[in-house]
């Protein structure tokens, strides 16, 4: 139930009423979280899950294989991303520089996804980061992110019941936690 | 009740002003995760509820015109989507009296990128070209 806005100008009130009509993606039910030791020794993911599926998975094998059709697109977006931002306060809310190491990473990272996914959106973040997002709809969406450091930082909503979180450990191949977790979005939302 | 009250009522606009083309795409209209993303445990907002479109965007001309950005977008969200993940609204008025943080950000990269991504999520992108005024 929306509360009283009383206090509220016509205008706004109709505006807030829209801003609740919008699509809800509360998770509601159990909460289970779960740190697991993966590859390497700061792996580590967490799962909300209130489905009839929920599970543990170890973060364990990692997948190698040739780089995607999409990879040169998604190159010169990403120079074009630390041509724009490599100065400080490039989001107008203090941000940090997108720094070349933290390109060079996003870099590696491109070339380690399988040409099975499709192509990310690349997406620089405030505090010298670059995420790859896969979007399906506002409840279905997964992004990793690297600096210059050796981590991949990953979140996913999967769905109305699920999400996931974690780090995986930086190393010469892709997650298959992360890869199972993609692939499975495209495959639920449209037979991917 | 006060709209610029110390306390941040749940039904109340926050706007977040957009600066970079990378946070938002026009061909889903959505606002993307990183714009709400924290720099140094803060996300700035401002308080725009009974505020005319015009009066919102010259607040956001203004924030431009201090960082030297041009203003693209902005992306509106009910505080209630903020403290629904755990988060604080902080009013912080010294450069201007509608201006607060999100704050309360869990220290894990991981954990701060989904709460983004939720807030992202339940925020209607407004493009400043498209804007009726």
């Amino acid at each position: 139930m929306e509360p009283a806005i009383d206090f509220l100008t016509t205008d706004s009130q109709t505006y807030i009423s829209n801003l609740y009509s919008t699509d809800r993606t509360d998770i509601e039910g159990a909460y289970s979280l779960s740190y697991l030791s993966g590859t390497g020794e700061e792996s580590y993911f967490g799962e909300k899950d209130t489905g009839p599926n929920g599970n543990n998975k170890e973060s364990t094998s990692i997948l190698h294989m040739d780089k995607a059709d999409w990879y040169d697109e998604a190159v010169s977006e990403l120079t074009e991303i630390l041509k724009e931002c490599g100065s400080e306060n490039w989001d107008g809310h203090g941000s940090l520089p997108i720094s070349y190491g933290t390109y060079s990473k996003a870099r590696e990272l491109l070339k380690l996804i399988p040409q099975s996914l499709p192509k990310p959106s690349i997406v620089p973040e405030p505090e010298n980061e670059i995420g790859f997002e896969w979007w399906i709809d506002p409840k279905t969406s997964f992004v990793i992110s690297v600096k210059d450091d050796d981590k991949i930082t990953f979140a996913g909503l999967l769905g109305k019941n699920r999400e996931i979180w974690g780090v995986e450990v930086f190393e010469d191949s892709f997650p298959q936690l992360i890869y199972e977790n993609v692939k499975r979005l495209f495959s639920q939302s449209n037979g991917y | 009740m006060d709209i610029k009250s110390d306390s941040v009522s749940e039904i109340e606009v926050l706007t977040r002003f957009i600066f970079s083309t990378s946070h938002f795409t026009r061909k889903d209209s959505r606002i993307k995760y990183a714009a709400f993303m924290p720099y140094k445990g803060k996300t700035s907002v401002f308080r725009t509820s009974n505020l005319s479109y015009r009066e919102i965007w010259n607040i956001g001309e203004a924030v431009g015109d201090t960082s030297g950005r041009s203003l693209k977008a902005r992306g509106d969200i009910l505080a209630e989507n903020v403290y629904e993940q755990d988060l604080k609204v902080e009013p912080s008025t010294s450069w201007h009296h509608l201006h607060a943080d999100i704050t309360g950000w869990p220290s894990e990269r991981a954990k701060t990128k989904l709460i983004a991504m939720k807030l992202a999520s339940k925020a209607k992108l407004i493009l400043k070209s498209s804007d009726p005024q």
